[in-house]
């Protein structure tokens, strides 16, 4: 039997695939989380009050001025130490927090920088008609500006997220088994890793592709007011 | 009705307002004339709060405003139509949301009083049947239409209107100014910045004539358009007719 048909079998990508749902969860909760924080940051950013946007700065420049692998490390080590009973956590849900923790955080500074760029390429025309209608500055941004800014933000979003799900394999250095890691395992259990990876390789392409594909039909949907 | 009170207004390298002073009175229809960057527009967004005076005073139906105190900019916006150049639609909205909006979300309204109020002025109007599109669907004359419609929902005592044709093709003109007509006849008080001086003559009480931040020259039409005091008046007249 060929090495090829030694690995590459249902059972080994029913495995992969498994590992993949981990890559996949921690990226979409990454990217919900993300963007939570990064609309908040965002309203920091163009506030009017001057400490939200210094703190908004730090925040931003310091993710983004660092690599992810140093803050994912950050938050594996550092939480035990800032929660209480952290430590008595099974292992892998405390690799699975820090994960989500260190990429929620670190998609939240990316994407704060493209809501804020969505929320100041609205035409000041849509706040001054707001504003003219006696609108709340709250009301206009919820109701009239991040509805339109969001669209905008979509595209940019995507890529977001597709790079969240690559980066997703950094957390398998501090002991995920995700999709990357999994490869790795089924690479040691036959002496051949070269085989395994592309597998992985395959898996992320598809499941990159897939989103882009979605992600174009929304874009369109979205589109139905241009 | 509407009082201001040596109004100035300073912009990076032009003084858009040099101690402007005006009273309007209800159901007046006062037309804002001059050359552009004479500070017609800023004193019309000055009036409902979208430029904060540098020095001066304007008094809503006797009451001082104080641009620092949002909610009562707020209230007085209610009270106040402002109809814009780009006309300024909410894109992602259908025609009946842009006017719905802000009787749900600033009034109060139920949606189906709502939806009737805005029905009835697109009916007004002619577009009833455009309720259902989004602006992006609609020509320049149409959404300009929509525009009053959306500031009229908010039946307001007076309307401001802010070059309201300038953007628009030719053709498209006449429907809008039909639709400000209209509305001039039913005493609506009103101010428009305006290019139009058939429209202003034709319609207006009082004409203004601006430039370079102060109010030239102001009378009945028949008065700036046939026996023009100011020199600065009859040179700018004499270009536009």
């Amino acid at each position: 039997m060929s090495i090829f048909a030694k690995i590459i079998t249902v059972e080994n990508f029913i495995y992969l695939i498994d590992c993949a749902k981990n890559s996949l969860i921690l990226a979409i909760i990454s990217v919900i989380l993300g963007l939570f924080i990064g609309t908040i940051v965002a309203a920091c950013k163009i506030s009017k009050i001057r400490i939200l946007r210094y703190l908004a700065n730090i925040y931003v420049e310091f993710i983004r001025g660092t690599p992810m692998l140093l803050q994912l490390l950050i938050f594996f080590f550092g939480l035990p130490q800032l929660i209480p009973n952290y430590a008595s956590l099974s292992f892998s849900t405390q690799v699975f927090i820090a994960g989500v923790v260190g990429m929620s955080i670190n998609s939240g500074a990316y994407s704060a920088e493209l809501i804020r760029s969505g929320i100041q390429s609205i035409e000041a025309g849509q706040w001054e008609a707001g504003k003219s209608l006696g609108m709340s500055y709250f009301k206009i941004m919820r109701l009239i500006i991040l509805p339109q800014a969001f669209k905008r933000v979509i595209p940019p979003m995507v890529s977001e997220f597709i790079v969240l799900i690559k980066d997703s394999s950094l957390v398998s250095s501090i002991g995920a088994t995700e999709l990357l890691k999994g490869s790795q395992i089924i690479g040691s259990r036959y002496y051949n890793y070269i085989i395994p990876l592309f597998m992985a390789a395959c898996i992320y392409l598809i499941i990159t592709l897939t989103i882009s594909y979605f992600a174009k039909k929304l874009e369109k949907r979205f589109q139905i007011y241009d | 009705m509407i009082k201001l009170c040596n109004i100035y207004k300073q912009f990076p390298n032009v003084q858009a307002l040099d101690d402007v002073s005006l009273q309007i009175n209800e159901k007046e229809i006062v037309c804002l004339i001059g050359p552009s960057g004479s500070g017609k527009s800023t004193l019309l967004r000055c009036i409902n709060g979208l430029e904060i005076p540098d020095k001066g005073q304007v008094f809503i139906e006797d009451e001082l405003v104080d641009y620092k105190n949002e909610k009562q900019l707020r209230a007085l916006r209610q009270e106040m139509g402002f109809v814009f150049q780009q006309f300024n639609l909410f894109p992602h909205k259908k025609v009946v949301e842009n006017i719905t909006l802000a009787l749900l979300e600033v009034l109060k309204k139920d949606e189906e009083s709502a939806n009737s109020i805005a029905l009835k002025l697109l009916d007004r109007i002619g577009l009833k049947d455009k309720a259902n599109e989004y602006p992006s669907k609609l020509s320049g004359g149409q959404k300009q239409r929509v525009a009053i419609a959306r500031a009229l929902a908010m039946n307001p005592k007076i309307m401001l209107f802010d070059e309201p044709t300038s953007a628009l093709d030719p053709e498209m003109v006449k429907e809008v100014l039909t639709v400000m007509k209209e509305l001039a006849h039913e005493g609506m008080t009103m101010i428009v910045v305006t290019h139009e001086i058939g429209f202003a003559k034709e319609v207006s009480n009082r004409v203004i004539f601006m430039d370079e931040g102060k109010i030239i020259e102001s009378g009945s039409p028949n008065v700036i358009f046939n026996e023009p005091k100011h020199e600065r008046t009859k040179t700018f007249l004499s270009k536009v007719l």
